[in-house]
């Protein structure tokens, strides 16, 4: 059994991962949401093509693997001229892939509010515009709220994968350890808890929220 | 009563189809301004299919639709001008009350009403609040401004929608079996609410309905369809006594026995 | 250049041979994770206190740290308490174990979408805990979610690079393997690309169509 000073003496180490890990987190985050959001809604656009492109682009990106993708991004745009930096390779590579994602979140929130919506809005003389933005998206959004607190989840744990593009996360800070100290089997139990200290209250926020959801979205429906 | 004789809604040979469905088979009707009809017959008959192609919610294939004397533009025509998804039939001159209530289940009653006003109108928010308060009023839904539509009961629901509808003070109001979706001891509430409307307003009313006898009182015209046509028209003092078609008879014998 | 086809053609057979063992690896690692999964669903659901709890805090636990912290905890950390599994079967044990937890609450949908009244009926007939499970809830509870399950068996299948780091020779480290000979990144990380997208794209409309199939009989 180690000494509790042994692995405390490496604490900071792995603190400062778990920093770079939320801050890719963050990054990666905001890439992906505003993406998601954008790809989301060209899914529904009325012209065909601009469906067609965005179809594409998710096919692709959900078809791939994000480690794959990383790499990609890490060791071929430098062949190809490209200056990128770890950071911006990670931000970029997780925001793409997790855009996908989200913009399957965002088309299904959308074509979950259901036509008599559109119908009421329509006969009340307002346009397409003003209907989506006052009427479809909030009721939307509100059902987006939970998947993507799940996505966010998700893209937290797979920045592990950057310490395979020498980022310096949690991860990396495990590896880093290791190399000095040994000891894989504690090294890595606290960085499994270090992870499950930022994921589960996540997790149960997400739940929570979901009950709530249930309960709104069925008061809606039982008294319609 | 009938206002003018200029007809406020015509119909002219129009048939919609879905698919290889035939849903309207060639229907011709003219509304005169302020006129009162009912429209009653079996499920899958065209009913709501009528109303929905006046608002303008679906697209029709062949035929002429003119509310107000404006064209409506079919299907292909909307193709061809490049608009999809067709523009609300003229301006702001017709409104619609739907059998799903369809609130806005995000805004209060009283912001529900106040919204198409506000932001299609162009009205303050204090006025758009002076005439909600008043079409609550009229409703019979004082003191429930600041409640969800999840709180409210269905009866309640329905009038905020007709409040809602009232509030864009349209010429032509449109009513899809606004109470076949609400529990049985508040139908007659939301009856009453309509039955008031039709006594005092010269608002064109176009009311698609199971009640019978509700169709009796309200109408100035009853309408009878099957199948996507007109079978039978005429007051309502003629086609619940005595019917001409064999069809309209059998119907009202059905629906009247239960 | 850019690409260099006639490169491609010639790392296709090594990259092919990579594409085996990740087919190999996905298909024992979602066979262990159907069982694994089953075994937390049933467990979410037993009668015992203990067992309910256990079953939740693995699921818990597994569901909120990454996958690959977990493959180095199992390769790297437990042989130092004297457990050491070969690189082939850590990365099926690690997958395995991952995806049960998610493919418990897939399980855990289909179930409570069974009626209440199958319970009742089921026990009215005389039907014993474990015979109303098999006879009469499974049935009904995991045909509508294979749909679901083929989403996670094409998730799975993505992640297997993640085994290249505790040296399994699957895909990526067959193109690792042919960039350490060639200097060439291009060619190998395309290519290896283009497979996972073919089969997963190919996969998914196996099940798209499964789906359609079940909706319109």
């Amino acid at each position: 059994m180690t000494p509790p000073s042994t692995l405390l003496h490496f604490a900071p180490v792995l603190l400062r991962g778990m920093v770079v890990t939320l801050e890719v987190t963050a990054a990666s985050g905001c890439i992906a949401f505003l993406l998601a959001f954008l790809v989301g809604a060209a899914r529904l656009s009325r012209i065909a093509l601009v469906r067609t492109v965005a179809a594409v682009y998710i096919e692709v990106l959900r078809g791939t693997s994000a480690l794959i993708q990383l790499y990609f991004l890490f060791f071929i745009l430098p062949a190809l001229g490209v200056d990128i930096t770890p950071m911006e390779a990670a931000a970029l590579g997780l925001g793409l892939t997790f855009s996908a994602y989200g913009a399957e979140v965002v088309r299904a929130g959308i074509v979950a509010v259901g036509s008599g919506q559109w119908d009421a809005a329509h006969a009340l003389g307002m346009g397409r515009g003003l209907a989506f933005r006052r009427i479809i998206l909030p009721q939307a959004f509100v059902a987006m709220l939970a998947p993507f607190g799940n996505m966010l989840v998700e893209l937290l744990k797979s920045t592990s994968l950057v310490s395979l593009i020498t980022l310096t996360d949690l991860t990396f800070a495990g590896t880093q350890v290791i190399t000095s100290a040994g000891r894989p089997a504690q090294v890595w139990g606290a960085v499994l808890f270090l992870y499950f200290l930022m994921c589960f209250p996540l997790s149960r926020g997400v739940r929570a929220l979901e009950k709530r959801m249930t309960v709104y979205r069925g008061s809606v429906r039982g008294a319609a | 009563m009938p206002q003018s004789s200029e007809p406020v809604i015509q119909l002219q040979a129009v048939s919609k189809r879905y698919g290889d469905r035939t849903i309207l088979d060639g229907i011709d009707l003219k509304i005169l301004g302020g006129e009162k009809v009912a429209i009653i017959g079996p499920s899958g008959s065209g009913k709501s299919t009528i109303l929905r192609l006046v608002m303008g919610l679906e697209p029709y294939q062949s035929g002429r639709i003119s509310i107000s004397g404006r064209l409506l533009p079919s299907e292909a025509e909307s193709r061809r001008e490049r608009r999809r998804k067709l523009q609300k039939s003229s301006g702001h001159d017709v409104g619609m009350v739907f059998q799903q209530f369809n609130l806005f289940p995000h805004m209060t009653a009283i912001q529900n009403v106040m919204e198409a006003p506000m932001h299609v109108l162009g009205l303050s928010p204090s006025d758009a609040r002076l005439r909600a308060r008043e079409l609550f009023a009229k409703v019979g839904l004082q003191g429930r401004d600041e409640a969800y539509p999840a709180q409210l009961s269905g009866g309640e629901q329905q009038r905020v929608a007709i409040a809602r509808a009232l509030a864009m003070q349209p010429e032509v109001m449109l009513f899809d079996e606004v109470t076949s979706a609400l529990d049985p001891e508040l139908v007659g509430g939301v009856l009453n609410v309509l039955k008031d409307l039709a006594r005092e307003s010269r608002m064109t009313m176009l009311i698609v309905t199971h009640e019978m006898s509700f169709a009796r009182d309200v109408s100035d015209r009853v309408l009878f369809m099957e199948k996507g046509r007109i079978v039978e028209q005429g007051p309502p003092s003629q086609m619940f006594s005595s019917p001409e078609n064999e069809r309209t008879r059998v119907f009202l014998a059905e629906i009247l026995s239960r | 250049m850019i690409f260099d086809f006639h490169l491609a053609a010639s790392i296709l057979p090594l990259l092919l041979r990579g594409l085996a063992i990740t087919i190999e690896a996905t298909l024992s690692g979602f066979l262990f994770a159907l069982v694994g999964g089953l075994l937390l669903a049933l467990g979410l659901r037993a009668t015992m206190l203990p067992v309910r709890a256990a079953a939740s805090t693995i699921i818990e636990f597994l569901r909120n740290t990454p996958l690959l912290v977990q493959l180095y905890f199992i390769f790297y950390g437990l042989p130092l308490a004297g457990i050491r599994f070969s690189a082939m079967t850590t990365g099926i044990l690690g997958m395995g174990l991952y995806y049960s937890a998610y493919i418990a609450e897939v399980y855990r949908g289909g179930i409570d979408a069974v009626h209440r009244g199958q319970w009742d009926a089921a026990r009215a007939l005389g039907f014993s805990r474990w015979q109303s499970w098999l006879r009469i809830i499974l049935p009904q509870a995991i045909p509508p979610v294979i749909p679901v399950l083929g989403n996670y068996l094409i998730g799975m299948f993505k992640e297997t690079p993640l085994l290249a780091t505790i040296t399994i020779p699957e895909l990526l480290s067959a193109a690792r393997q042919i960039t350490g000979m060639t200097y060439r990144y291009t060619e190998p990380y395309a290519m290896i690309a283009l497979i996972f997208l073919v089969i997963s794209y190919s996969t998914s409309l196996v099940f798209r169509r499964l789906e359609r199939k079940r909706a319109n009989p």
